[in-house]
């Protein structure tokens, strides 16, 4: 399909998840190239934001690192601080105020750590966070083919959630949205919360790391109306 | 030194200094354009000369890192409702970006020279 107008999800796809300073420069010359494929112009964008990500990460590694653990400490003193509060066992399914409580709370944590990534890495806080996410995403497959014995016991709302991801953030997601669907009978519940569950941390860490956010006009080169 | 920049400095502590095969092209073709050089230009030049089509997005990471280098310069031209209100970026090779360009050539002639195995065209 032919267009006349650039396509705006890959603008909205550069705009945000670009991580080079020419960002804005990028977009005007492909403006200035584009033919009216859409596909040409995505493919483009997509390869802008990989070299861009890539570049960014391989040319700071340190801070890299320092983003990483930063994000796992966070996570790591919210996931264990459910077993030793005692707030696990049947009485976290049964009582909603407590589930609910605990889903809010992983929400605002999750959003809380990507946040605070971002904060620390100042100019680099958009490869940061994406890292971020790419990590703890592609961690789940990892885990789930190659197996992890965790040492701590897990809340009771992973529940359905496999054993493997209790440690990851997509954890607590998997287990909320494991215990929606068994109570409404829904098949593959394991597998579709974990999906589910790997949406809901990316989305929640895009928005807490400021990548949903509309970029700095002061970072951006000039522009006219 | 604030505690803050601490990774930063020791990040730009360990950044290479010489010049891969990419920049060397993107360099090259910088020169070859003079003024008025920016991306699609660039990428352009790139395609027709080297026979090989580049993404905007590996051309503007290269010039990035030349920039860093301190081997490539940039400034931004006049918004164009054509590109969509957005300016052009223009990159121009510094003195020392020229030095170093002379200097890589010189080292590839001499090893080139050096090297028996690639006299005569065979492969």
């Amino acid at each position: 399909m032919r267009s006349t107008h650039p396509p705006k999800f890959a603008v909205w796809l550069l705009q945000h998840f670009g991580s080079s300073t020419n960002t804005e420069s990028l977009i005007g010359d492909l403006n200035e190239q584009y033919g009216g494929s859409r596909l040409w112009y995505l493919r483009q964008a997509i390869v802008a934001i990989l070299v861009s990500f890539f570049q960014e990460i391989s040319a700071h590694k340190l801070i890299a690192v320092r983003a990483l653990l930063m994000g796992w400490t966070v996570k790591t003193a919210w996931l264990l601080f459910f077993p030793i509060t005692g707030l696990v066992g049947p009485r976290y399914i049964q009582d909603r105020s407590l589930l609910l409580a605990s889903a809010a709370g992983s929400i605002v944590v999750c959003a809380f750590g990507a946040w605070l990534v971002s904060r620390i890495s100042g100019p680099l806080y958009r490869p940061m966070v994406l890292l971020y996410i790419v990590v703890e995403l592609l961690a789940v497959p990892i885990m789930l083919t190659v197996g992890w014995y965790s040492p701590f016991a897990y809340p009771a709302v992973l529940l359905g959630a496999p054993a493997e991801i209790s440690f990851l953030w997509v954890a607590p997601f998997a287990g909320y949205c494991a215990y929606t669907l068994s109570r409404f009978g829904f098949p593959f519940e394991s597998v579709t919360s974990v999906w589910c569950g790997s949406i809901l941390m990316a989305v929640t860490m895009l928005l807490g790391g400021r990548l949903l956010s509309s970029p700095s006009p002061s970072k951006m080169p000039r522009t006219v109306a | 030194l604030q505690r803050g920049y601490f990774f930063s400095y020791i990040d730009k502590m360990r950044k290479r200094d010489y010049l891969g095969s990419f920049e060397v092209i993107v360099m090259l073709a910088l020169i070859r354009l003079g003024d008025g050089a920016y991306g699609v230009p660039i990428s352009l030049e790139i395609a027709r000369t080297a026979g090989r089509d580049v993404a905007l997005g590996s051309v503007y990471a290269a010039l990035e890192r030349l920039e860093q280098k301190g081997l490539v310069s940039s400034e931004l031209g006049e918004p164009t409702t054509a590109r969509g209100g957005r300016a052009k970026k223009y990159f121009h090779v510094t003195g020392r970006g020229l030095r170093e360009i002379r200097e890589t050539k010189r080292l590839f002639s001499q090893l080139w020279k050096d090297s028996p195995a690639l006299e005569g065209g065979k492969a």
